[in-house]
């Protein structure tokens, strides 16, 4: 622990030296997030130098696929920082597009000469906020169903489960392909709904297994007879209860919504140019695939790596969370 | 004197696919102010069912309460309240504990947050004032160290604390009226007399009346005031603890006190009661025990018997007590 302590402060500490003129500017000049990143590059030697775990934290025990994802959303966050160029910009278009990876450009540049490094670390900030926030509306709105359908029962719960059957037998990547063409100025935040709505189907089917079984439970029973009111005991007894599958699907559900927000990019409805997507900067190194093969491979590494990480993460949460399998 | 708890022809059962099942079925009894009593019967004769459904806290549908029953706390038929009224009852005048206390605490709240929210759903006090009365609650219920027992998990304690948690849990709202359903069964040897002499010590301290449900008649001998027997969803036999375990009326009784093991009396294996309890789905014609009996005649089969009235709050349902002569037979 104590090596990887001393790791984590020397790795963190060299990236501020490296990168200070830039966390300099970024300060000064920069949007919210990237002023967030630069604060958080500067607060990371001191957190992991005066910071101390909680105990329960240090007991969890982080294997491979926890410290892979960690290290992909830590990229994520620090982007601004990490990235050597504005992931937009055109740098020259007379004598910079194409070129192989250098010193200069770590990955190479693309067409328009834009640096790929810098697009790959963006395209990951976007995707992951993207996947992230979709996740918590389909989490809160598949919950919220969930237990409203298992806690009302009868004639209400089967109404709801029969809609999110209906639901669910409608192809998803077609459903999001109508709404995003239909809906094409949206722009990345419609994205962000459009995937989210469609995506708690799943999770309030889990939810409402949950709340059936609970129900049954001897401590609901016992909670029902000291006279605590339904509705505290569905969300004080029974909700916390189900939570842990949930967080499961949700830790599958990232990788699932990066995969489908790279599908639609690559197809071109999903995030819009210039903005950089794994999915998009896939599409764009199709036609240079038999002279340029990095620039689709290092994308496609990267998105598989993030969605097989997100795989094994949930998995051993899953293991973790599950007291049967303790 | 009116009593605190009365129970009038109250039939619970459930509906299932081959049509409603009569768990428990016609039985009456009251309860005073203060006063134990014990309720005996072997499983499946329906005392679980009839604990529950005081709250009605069965799952209707699939139980059912048949509308003639009736169960009246202090004067109010609990049966005619709507649902938010009846909430006000339970915990504040029944209260109840149940079987395992592993599985009736929440697994995922610290101890003292579950006492203090059944504190809270009784009465207008604050958190910081309803934590503070659960730590005088497990102090009350004899926890160690009860500051540091509320902000316990459920699986950091250990059996017998754990039903002491959730004593102190049914104690908050402070019943009148205390339903203990098997509540020692769980328990190993040494922790149910414990947890019995905390019972009896806490029904004379705050003056509360109990309902014990218990398979075990050494655990009626100890606190029970009165016994009523059960059998197959119907009560066979009522009266005072003394009169019953020392002259059981009824051959049910009789045969249950037989197999009863005791310290200081070595002897031939203990005689068991032949057959198996009836099922449920088709109780016995006449009287439900005659199957069983060993004094059963003809009229058993065919008629059941009423409940036999001897001196007041003696009863039995048994035809031996129009022929007393049979028994020796």
């Amino acid at each position: 622990m104590n090596r990887l302590r001393a790791l984590l402060i020397a790795g963190s500490g060299a990236l501020i030296w490296i990168r200070w003129q830039r966390i300099w500017d970024l300060l000064q000049a920069g949007d919210f997030s990237d002023r967030m990143a630069a604060l958080a590059a500067l607060a990371a030697p001191l957190v992991f130098a005066l910071g101390r775990l909680p105990d329960r934290w240090k007991r969890a025990r982080l294997d491979a696929s926890a410290w892979v994802v960690l290290a992909i959303l830590a990229a994520a966050l620090l982007a601004p920082v990490l990235a050597p160029y504005d992931p937009t910009a055109q740098l020259d278009l007379a004598n910079r597009r194409l070129l192989p990876p250098s010193p200069a450009h770590p990955l190479g540049t693309d067409l328009f000469s834009r640096d790929l490094l810098s697009r790959l670390l963006y395209g990951a900030r976007l995707s992951l906020w993207i996947a992230c926030f979709s996740v918590a509306i389909a989490v809160v709105v598949g919950t919220g169903v969930g237990l409203a359908a298992g806690y009302l029962g009868g004639t209400a719960d089967a109404l709801i489960m029969r809609l999110v059957d209906t639901a669910l037998a409608i192809p998803r990547i077609f459903l999001l392909l109508v709404v995003l063409t239909l809906w094409e100025q949206g722009g990345i935040m419609t994205m962000v709904l459009v995937l989210g709505l469609t995506s708690w189907f799943g999770t309030s089917r889990l939810v409402r297994a949950e709340v059936l079984s609970l129900k049954q439970r001897d401590f609901v029973t016992a909670a029902r007879a000291l006279g605590i009111a339904p509705i505290a005991i569905l969300l004080k007894h029974i909700l916390p209860n189900a939570l842990a599958p949930v967080i499961v699907t949700a830790t599958l559900g990232v990788g699932q919504i990066v995969l489908t927000e790279a599908a639609l990019s690559y197809l071109g409805v999903g995030v819009p140019p210039p903005h950089p997507s794994w999915g998009s900067m896939i599409a764009d190194a199709q036609p240079f695939l038999p002279t340029h093969p990095w620039m689709a491979i290092v994308p496609g590494l990267a998105l598989a790596g993030t969605v097989v990480a997100f795989s094994f993460f949930g998995e051993s949460l899953q293991a973790k969370l599950d007291p049967r399998r303790r | 004197m009116n009593p605190l708890l009365s129970v009038r022809e109250l039939t619970v059962g459930f509906e299932t696919p081959k049509g409603p099942v009569r768990v428990v079925d016609g039985v009456s009894l009251e309860l005073a102010e203060g006063e134990t009593l014990g309720l005996v019967g072997e499983s499946g004769s329906g005392k679980s069912t009839l604990a529950l459904s005081l709250g009605r806290l069965l799952d209707e549908p699939p139980a059912f309460i048949d509308p003639g029953s009736r169960i009246e706390y202090a004067g109010v038929n609990l049966l005619a309240l709507d649902p938010e009224r009846l909430r006000t009852y339970r915990g504040k005048a029944i209260a109840w504990i149940f079987q395992d206390p592993a599985s009736s605490l929440d697994p995922v709240i610290k101890v003292g947050h579950q006492i203090a929210e059944a504190v809270c759903a009784h009465s207008d006090v604050g958190r910081k004032a309803a934590w503070n009365r659960a730590v005088e609650l497990l102090a009350l219920v004899g926890l160690n160290d009860p500051r540091d027992a509320a902000h316990c998990y459920p699986h950091q304690l250990s059996g017998g604390m754990r039903q002491r948690v959730a004593i102190a849990a049914a104690l908050a709202g402070e019943p009148k009226l205390l339903v203990a359903d098997e509540p020692t069964t769980a328990l190993d040897v040494t922790l149910q007399a414990q947890i019995l002499a905390l019972l009896g010590d806490l029904r004379e301290r705050l003056g509360m009346a109990l309902l014990l449900i218990t398979h075990d008649l050494g655990v009626v001998a100890d606190i029970a005031d009165r016994v009523a027997v059960m059998y197959a969803g119907r009560l066979v036999e009522e009266g005072g603890k003394e009169q019953v375990l020392k002259q059981p009326a009824h051959p049910y009784t009789e045969a249950l006190l037989r197999a009863t093991p005791r310290l200081h009396r070595t002897g031939p294996r203990l005689p068991a009661i032949p057959g198996a309890a009836p099922d449920p789905t088709s109780w016995p014609s006449g009287c439900r025990f005659h199957p069983r009996c060993r004094y059963a005649w003809d009229r058993c089969s065919s008629e059941e018997p009423s409940q036999l009235s001897g001196e007041t709050g003696r009863w039995v349902r048994c035809w031996l007590a129009t022929e007393p002569q049979r028994r020796r037979g």
